[in-house]
C-alpha cells in the first residue's frame, strides 16, 4: 500500500511539474514577479508571465501584467529606442487585456498608466492631449469600482506631480493618497486579481506628506 | 487491484508524454549574445529567459510538430518549428532587429516638419507657439527658418529669391486662398489661423510633393486636428481684444466654437504710432470645427472660419507730401472646407475633401473705390495604397472654380475660370535606407487655357544612424494673375494669350539628427521662366518674357541639449537672386530679397517662476529699392534689418483654472528699421518705409475652464 501511495504522489508531483494549472502558473510567476530586483530580474519574470498569456489568450490576468510589466521596464530602460519598443510592447499587451475584459476598473487603470508612460516620453509636446486622456480614464475606472485603491493611487501620483498651474499640487494630491492607502489596507490577497502598487502608493503619501509640512 | 489501475492510469500520461530537452544560445546579428530573451514553445506555458551569456535549456513536456519561438524587445521575433520527440534539440539562434520609425530614412530636402506624431521632426507643434516676434502666428514662426526672408513691411512667406503669391497654403489638401487677414500697404497682418488648430506643419520651400500645385517656390502643407480630446471652454483677454470659446468632445465626435472681437485703439495707447490713424483696425471673427469618427479607420472633419474687419488711415502722398492719400478697409473673409478620410481594408485610404472661401475686399483709396470678391470652390480626391511597411502610392485630383468679381471705379469685370489637376507619386522605400519619391502632376487652366506636366523627383538615402543625405528636383507651375489695380482689366482681356510661369527646383541636403541635436545644410539653385511682365503705357501689355535664377545655402542648428532647460536654433540663409519680371526693364535682384537673413531663436523654461520665456533675434541684409535718380536698375540698398524681440508666459491657476498670462515686446531695443524707400515719380522726394510703431507691447490673459477635472471632484 506504501508503495502504491509513493507512486500515485509520485505520479501526482511530476504531472503537476509538466503541466501547472494557470493558477498555479500565475501564482509562481507573480511571486517571481514580487522578488525580482533590477532589470534582468524583472525582464525574466515579465518573460515568464508573457509565456502564460502567450498559452491563455482567453484569460486577461497574464496580459495585463505582461503590460504592467513592460511599462516598468520602460522607466527602467535609458535608451530612447528601447523604451520605445517596451512601450509598443506594453501597449499591445494592453490592446490584448482590453480586448478580453473591456470596461473592467483595473484595465481602465492601467490604460492609464500606460497612457501616462507614453505622455512621459514628451511631456511638452504630448500633455495637451494625453494629460486629460489619463484623468478621464481614472475616472472611468473610479465610477465603475469605487474601492479600487491603484486607481486612486494613480490619481493621487499624477496630480502630485502636475504643476500647481495645471491644477495639481500636494495639497490636492493628498486626499488622493491616503484614499489610495486606506483601500490599499482594506484589500484582501487574491493571486487571481491585480496586486500591486501599496509600496509605492506609501511611497508618494510620504513625500506629499512632508511637502506639505514644510 | 484497483488502485495499481489507477496508478498505472495515472503513471500513464507521464510515461507517454516525453520530455525533451531545448538548449542553444541566442545572438544578434554580429554574434553578441542576447541575455534576457524569452524562449518558449508556442501555446504552452514551457520555456525559459536566457541567461548572461545568451545561453537557454528548458523542458519542453508536450511532444509531436511544435512552434519554438523567442522575442526580445528591439529584434524581430524569431520563430521555427521544432519535432519535440524525447530527443534532445540544440539551437543557435540569430535575431533580426526591429526597423523603428528612427532608423527609417524621411526625404527631407527642401522641408522642415512640425509635428507630434512623428518622431524624426526638426519642430513640435509648440515651438510654434512659444516662439518670440511669431505673436502666436504660425506663419510668423515659419519665418525663423532658413529659406524665409525677413520683409518687415509686408505678410506673406518670401521663401528662397520667390515673391510671397509664389507661396502656397494647404490645410488637408485643400488649397487656403486667403491665408492673411486683409491689410493696408506697408503694414503687415497676421494669419487668419490659430496654430492650436493643427497637428502637423510642413514648411516646403522647395521640391514638393506632386499633390500640391499652383506655387512656384514653397509650401504650407497644415494637417488639422482630430477628434478634440476633450471638453474645455477658454477666454482671451489682451487690451484690444477678447475671445471666448467652447469645445465639446464625445466619444466620437466634438464640437468647437469660438468667436472674438478685436479693436486696435487700446493698443495705440500703449504703443504709439507714427501712422495716422483714421480709424484704427477692429473686426470680429468666428469659427467653428466639426469632428467625427464613424469606425476606427475613417474621420469627417469640417470647418469654418469667418472674420471681419475694418480699417482707416492715411498713407504719405510722395507727389504732394502736404495731402495724404486716405485708405479704407473693409474685409470680409470666410473658408470652410469638409473632408473624409477612411481607411478601406488593410491596403488602402480615401481622402475626399471639398471647400468654399470667399475673400470680399472693398477699398477706398484717395477717393477711388475698388471692390474685390473672389470666390473659390473646389473639390479633391486621393488614394492611397500602402506598400508593405513604409512605402506608399497616391493618385488622385482635384478641381477648382475662381469667381471674381472685380470694381475698380465703375469698370466691373467677372472673370472665372476652371482649374483642374491630376497626380501620381509613390514612396517607396528599398530597406530602410533608401528612399525615392517619383511623382508627375498635370494641370490645366481654362482661364489661359493651357496644359502642364510637371515630373518631379526626390531621394534620400540613410548614411548612418543619425545622418542622411537628400536630393530633390522637379518642375513648378503658377497661373499668373493680375495686380489688384489698374491693369486688372486689360490682363482678363489677354490671359487666353498666357502661358504658365515656370520654376526648376534642384536641391541637396545633409542632416544630421542625433539626441537632442540637429544640423541641416542645403544647398539650391531655382530656375524661373515664362515669368508674368507687363509693359505700362495706354494699356497694359502682359506676356511671359520674364525669367529669372536663385541660387542658395540654407543652414540650421538646433540644440536643446547643451545648456540645461534650453532650446535654441540658428537659422541662417544665403541667396544670390535675380529676376526680369513685372514692369522690370532689366533682371535685378527683386526688391524683397535680402542676400543674408539669420534668425536666432532662444527658448527656456524657469521652473521656479513657473514662466517660459523665448528671445529672437532677427537679421537680414538690406534689400534693394527702386531710386528713380539711379542709373542702374535697383541698384541701391536699404540699411540691414535688426530686431530682438521677447515673449514670455507664466503659467498659472485662475479660480483652479488653467491658465496663461502672456507679455511679448517686439523690437526691444526699438530700432527704427527702414524696410525701403519710395520715390516720387520725379525722383525729388522720398520717404522710408518703416513700421507703423516702434516697440510694441502685448499683454494677455489666456484661461482654460476644464470642465472634466470639476466632474471628478
Amino acid at each position: 500500500m506504501k508503495t502504491i501511495t509513493l507512486a500515485l504522489t509520485l505520479a501526482l508531483s511530476t504531472m503537476l511539474m509538466a503541466q501547472p494549472n494557470f493558477e498555479q502558473a500565475m501564482t509562481g510567476a507573480l511571486s517571481q514577479l514580487d522578488t525580482a530586483s533590477g532589470k534582468d530580474g524583472w525582464t525574466q519574470a515579465i518573460n515568464r508571465i508573457e509565456r502564460i498569456a502567450q498559452a491563455e489568450p482567453e484569460e486577461w490576468l497574464p496580459a495585463y501584467y505582461a503590460a504592467y510589466g513592460r511599462s516598468i521596464l520602460f522607466y527602467m530602460s535609458q535608451d530612447a529606442k528601447e523604451k520605445d519598443e517596451q512601450a509598443k510592447q506594453a501597449e499591445s499587451w494592453l490592446e490584448k487585456a482590453k480586448a478580453i475584459n473591456p470596461g473592467h476598473s483595473e484595465v481602465l487603470t492601467l490604460e492609464a498608466f500606460v497612457v501616462s508612460m507614453r505622455l512621459s516620453q514628451d511631456p511638452m509636446s504630448l500633455g495637451a492631449t494625453l494629460g486629460p486622456k489619463v484623468g478621464q480614464l481614472l475616472g472611468q475606472a473610479i465610477q465603475k469600482d469605487p474601492n479600487n485603491p491603484r486607481a486612486y493611487y494613480l490619481l493621487g501620483q499624477n496630480t502630485y506631480y502636475t504643476p500647481a498651474a495645471y491644477g495639481g499640487g500636494a495639497e490636492k494630491a493628498l486626499p488622493y493618497l491616503q484614499k489610495a492607502v486606506q483601500l490599499y489596507e482594506a484589500e484582501e490577497d487574491d493571486p487571481m486579481l491585480p496586486r500591486w502598487g501599496d509600496a509605492q502608493a506609501r511611497q508618494v503619501l510620504a513625500q506629499c506628506e512632508a511637502d506639505l509640512e514644510k | 487491484m484497483k488502485n495499481w489501475l489507477l496508478s498505472l492510469l495515472l503513471l500513464a500520461p507521464f510515461c507517454l508524454s516525453a520530455q525533451t530537452q531545448i538548449s542553444g544560445a541566442v545572438q544578434d546579428n554580429s554574434g553578441q549574445p542576447i541575455p534576457g530573451a524569452n524562449v518558449l514553445i508556442q501555446g504552452s506555458y514551457d520555456g525559459t529567459s536566457t541567461d548572461a551569456e545568451g545561453k537557454f535549456s528548458f523542458t519542453a513536456y508536450s511532444e509531436g510538430k511544435s512552434v519554438l519561438a523567442v522575442t526580445y524587445v528591439g529584434f524581430q521575433p524569431w520563430v521555427d518549428t521544432v519535432n519535440l520527440t524525447g530527443t534532445p534539440i540544440e539551437r543557435t539562434i540569430k535575431m533580426k532587429p526591429v526597423i523603428s520609425d528612427l532608423d527609417v530614412v524621411v526625404i527631407s530636402a527642401g522641408s522642415f516638419e512640425a509635428s507630434d506624431e512623428r518622431k524624426a521632426v526638426v519642430l513640435k507643434p509648440i515651438d510654434i507657439v512659444t516662439t518670440a516676434g511669431a505673436n502666436a502666428d504660425i506663419f510668423g514662426a515659419l519665418k525663423t527658418l532658413p529659406g524665409s526672408n525677413t520683409v518687415g513691411e509686408d505678410e506673406g512667406l518670401y521663401v528662397r529669391g520667390g515673391d510671397k503669391n509664389e507661396t502656397g497654403y494647404y490645410i488637408d489638401g485643400l488649397t487656403v486662398a486667403s491665408p492673411y487677414f486683409g491689410s493696408a500697404p506697408d503694414i503687415p497682418s497676421r494669419g487668419r489661423f490659430s496654430p492650436f488648430d493643427f497637428k502637423g506643419t510642413v514648411f516646403s520651400t522647395g521640391g514638393y510633393s506632386a499633390q500640391y500645385g499652383q506655387a512656384l517656390s514653397a509650401a504650407i502643407v497644415l494637417e488639422s486636428q482630430d477628434l478634440a480630446p476633450q471638453t474645455q471652454s477658454n477666454v482671451g483677454i489682451l487690451p484690444m481684444a477678447i475671445s471666448a470659446g467652447h469645445t465639446q468632445a464625445w466619444e466620437k465626435s466634438s464640437i468647437g466654437v469660438q468667436a472674438g472681437a478685436v479693436d486696435l485703439t487700446p493698443f495705440f495707447w500703449i504703443n504709439s504710432q507714427r501712422t495716422e490713424w483714421i480709424n484704427p483696425p477692429e473686426g470680429y471673427n468666428g469659427s467653428l470645427s466639426l469632428r467625427h469618427k464613424p469606425n476606427d479607420k475613417g474621420i469627417l472633419k469640417g470647418s469654418a472660419t469667418y472674420d471681419y474687419g475694418n480699417m482707416g488711415l492715411e498713407l504719405p502722398n510722395l507727389e504732394d507730401p502736404d495731402q495724404p492719400i486716405t485708405f479704407n478697409l473693409k474685409s470680409s473673409i470666410l473658408n470652410s472646407y469638409a473632408t473624409y478620410k477612411q481607411g478601406l481594408g488593410e491596403h488602402y485610404n480615401l481622402d475626399l475633401g471639398t471647400g468654399f472661401n470667399q475673400d470680399v475686399q472693398d477699398i477706398e483709396f484717395g477717393g477711388q473705390s475698388i471692390r474685390q470678391d473672389l470666390q473659390l470652390y473646389q473639390g479633391r480626391a486621393m488614394l492611397t495604397r500602402f506598400i508593405g511597411q513604409w512605402s506608399a502610392a497616391r493618385i488622385g485630383g482635384e478641381v477648382q472654380n475662381r469667381l471674381t468679381n472685380w470694381e475698380v471705379g465703375g469698370l466691373e469685370l467677372n472673370p472665372s475660370s476652371t482649374y483642374m489637376a491630376g497626380f501620381a507619386e509613390a514612396d517607396l522605400l528599398f530597406g530602410h535606407r533608401l528612399a525615392i519619391r517619383p511623382g508627375v502632376r498635370a494641370e490645366y487652366d481654362d482661364l489661359i487655357g493651357k496644359y502642364n506636366v510637371a515630373p518631379r523627383f526626390a531621394l534620400a538615402y540613410k548614411t548612418g544612424g543619425h545622418s542622411q543625405v537628400s536630393v530633390a528636383a522637379g518642375q513648378f507651375y503658377q497661373t499668373p494673375l493680375p495686380e489688384n489695380g489698374p491693369g486688372t482689366y486689360d490682363f482678363y482681356q489677354q490671359a487666353e494669350g498666357l502661358d504658365y510661369q515656370k520654376a526648376t527646383h534642384l536641391i541637396a541636403n545633409v542632416q544630421h539628427m542625433g539626441r537632442g541635436r540637429t544640423f541641416r545644410v542645403e544647398g539650391y539653385h531655382k530656375i524661373y521662366d515664362q515669368l508674368l511682365t507687363w509693359d505700362q503705357d495706354s494699356i497694359f501689355r502682359y506676356s511671359n518674357d520674364g525669367h529669372g535664377h536663385a541660387t542658395g545655402i540654407d543652414l540650421f542648428w538646433r540644440d536643446q541639449k547643451t545648456i540645461k532647460r534650453m532650446d535654441y536654433w540658428v537659422s541662417y540663409s544665403l541667396v544670390f537672386t535675380e529676376r526680369l519680371f513685372r514692369d522690370y526693364p532689366v533682371a535685378a535682384q527683386p526688391t524683397f530679397a535680402s542676400t543674408h537673413n539669420l534668425n536666432v531663436v532662444m527658448k527656456r523654461y524657469f521652473q521656479k517662476l513657473k514662466t517660459a520665456a523665448s528671445l529672437t533675434y532677427t537679421f537680414a541684409s538690406g534689400r534693394p529699392y527702386y531710386n528713380p535718380n539711379s542709373a542702374e536698375f535697383l541698384a541701391d540698398r536699404a540699411p540691414a534689418y535688426h530686431d530682438i524681440s521677447f515673449s514670455a508666459s507664466y503659467l498659472t491657476n485662475l479660480w483652479d483654472n488653467f491658465t496663461v498670462v502672456f507679455v511679448g515686446i517686439n523690437n526691444i531695443l526699438g530700432t527704427d528699421n527702414i524696410y525701403s524707400y519710395r520715390y516720387s515719380s520725379d525722383g525729388s522726394f522720398r520717404e522710408a518705409v518703416k513700421a507703423p510703431g516702434l516697440r510694441t507691447i502685448i499683454v494677455g490673459v489666456f484661461v482654460a475652464f476644464d470642465h472634466n477635472k470639476k466632474q471628478e471632484e
